[in-house]
């Protein structure tokens, strides 16, 4: 009777042993394979040191597996991906990063496209209008001949001398 | 009749206008080319020959006694600033002659900084101890000495004289005569 209330003890315990066991192996086993997902896609965030338009994931050169590898023992140390890129970025300089930071100097290369794009569409609207609301006001223009008015655009500058000149053309500016 | 011209005036009417906005297209577009082209502009490390040597402070690394060197505090010596990284073949040729040169040239008033250029700190000090070098290296800390000294890659190697002025630039591997003549010449000068 005394070794059936045991047994489920003695389970319990050798359960639990497991477990704390498991727990004090797991983290040295894990810490020594990095996520290279995540190795990727901070590579990716980091531009070639030594070539040009080719970010450190796709390159194939020494540097850039160094880079890497150095990039693998950050994530294994559980540097987070800012930290990471911050380094890159302190140690070689910002032109490493894919993306420029959003301070400073660079804040304008983010700045200006936004800038431009809504200049340009005010622009835009504002000529389109300007455009649209000149329409022409009539204009009686008086051919000879025919002793009456019509109506045309532009009574004033240049279409005058314009109109003139169809009447010269077609021989009845005799009015 | 009538129509015609009625279709003619009115193109004739917004033509100033449409002008205007022709011109103003175009300058921007010269504007941003010219700033395009300004950008382009870059100098590089032969035209700063005979012109003072920029000023900088390389960290060192760790296996170094001081924690730092500041080019400024040589003046009076004769300084090589060598570019190199561990992953530069071609250093490999230099490598060896360099730490050579300095062990000859150190008591004679020359001072040797290796600029340790876009690499990892584990194997430049793997190839600093494979080479035994032992004078002055760091790492170029955000690359701006490399920028300063517009270095076309590595390895490079800059001869300032006594007054502070650059008085050589070496691209790629160097010879011994070559290294040692340009010492020798260096030294002369008063």
């Amino acid at each position: 009777m005394k070794s059936i209330t045991f047994l489920p003890k003695l389970i319990l315990i050798i359960l639990l042993a497991t477990c704390i066991l498991l727990l004090a192996l797991s983290p040295p086993a894990l810490a020594q394979e990095p996520d290279y997902d995540r190795v990727n896609a901070i590579a990716e965030q980091l531009n070639c040191p030594t070539c040009a338009g080719i970010n450190l994931a796709d390159c194939r050169t020494q540097t850039c597996a160094q880079w890497k590898d150095q990039i693998s023992e950050f994530v294994t140390e559980g540097q987070s991906d800012q930290q990471i890129l911050d380094y890159f970025a302190t140690r070689f300089g910002e032109q490493v990063l894919q993306e420029p930071p959003k301070r400073g100097f660079t804040l304008s290369l983010w700045i200006l496209p936004v800038i431009a794009f809504l200049v340009g569409g005010l622009w835009l609207i504002y000529t389109l209008r300007r455009w649209s609301s000149q329409q022409p006001a009539p204009v009686p223009i008086r051919l000879a001949g025919e002793g009456r008015a019509a109506t045309s655009t532009n009574s004033h500058g240049p279409s005058d001398y314009y109109l003139e000149q169809v009447n010269k053309d077609l021989g009845t500016d005799e009015i | 009749m009538i129509e015609q011209i009625e279709q003619v005036l009115p193109q004739q009417q917004s033509a100033t206008g449409r002008n205007v906005t022709i011109v103003a297209g175009t300058v921007f577009l010269l504007g941003l080319l010219t700033i395009f082209a300004i950008g382009l502009q870059k100098i590089e490390s032969g035209e700063l020959q005979g012109r003072p040597a920029s000023n900088f402070t390389l960290p060192l690394f760790d296996q170094f006694e001081q924690d730092e060197i500041t080019l400024n505090e040589l003046q009076g010596q004769v300084v090589i600033i060598n570019f190199w990284a561990s992953w530069c073949v071609e250093c490999f040729k230099e490598a060896a002659l360099l730490e050579q040169a300095w062990r000859d040239y150190k008591d004679a008033g020359v001072m040797f900084i290796g600029v340790d250029y876009l690499d990892t700190e584990e194997l430049a000090l793997a190839y600093m101890a494979d080479y035994d070098i032992t004078y002055p290296s760091g790492p170029d800390m955000g690359s701006t000495i490399s920028r300063d000294y517009a270095i076309t890659g590595v390895p490079e190697t800059f001869f300032i004289d006594k007054a502070g002025n650059i008085a050589h630039i070496k691209i790629g591997p160097i010879e011994k005569s070559e290294l040692y003549d340009l010492l020798d010449t260096l030294l002369a000068e008063e």
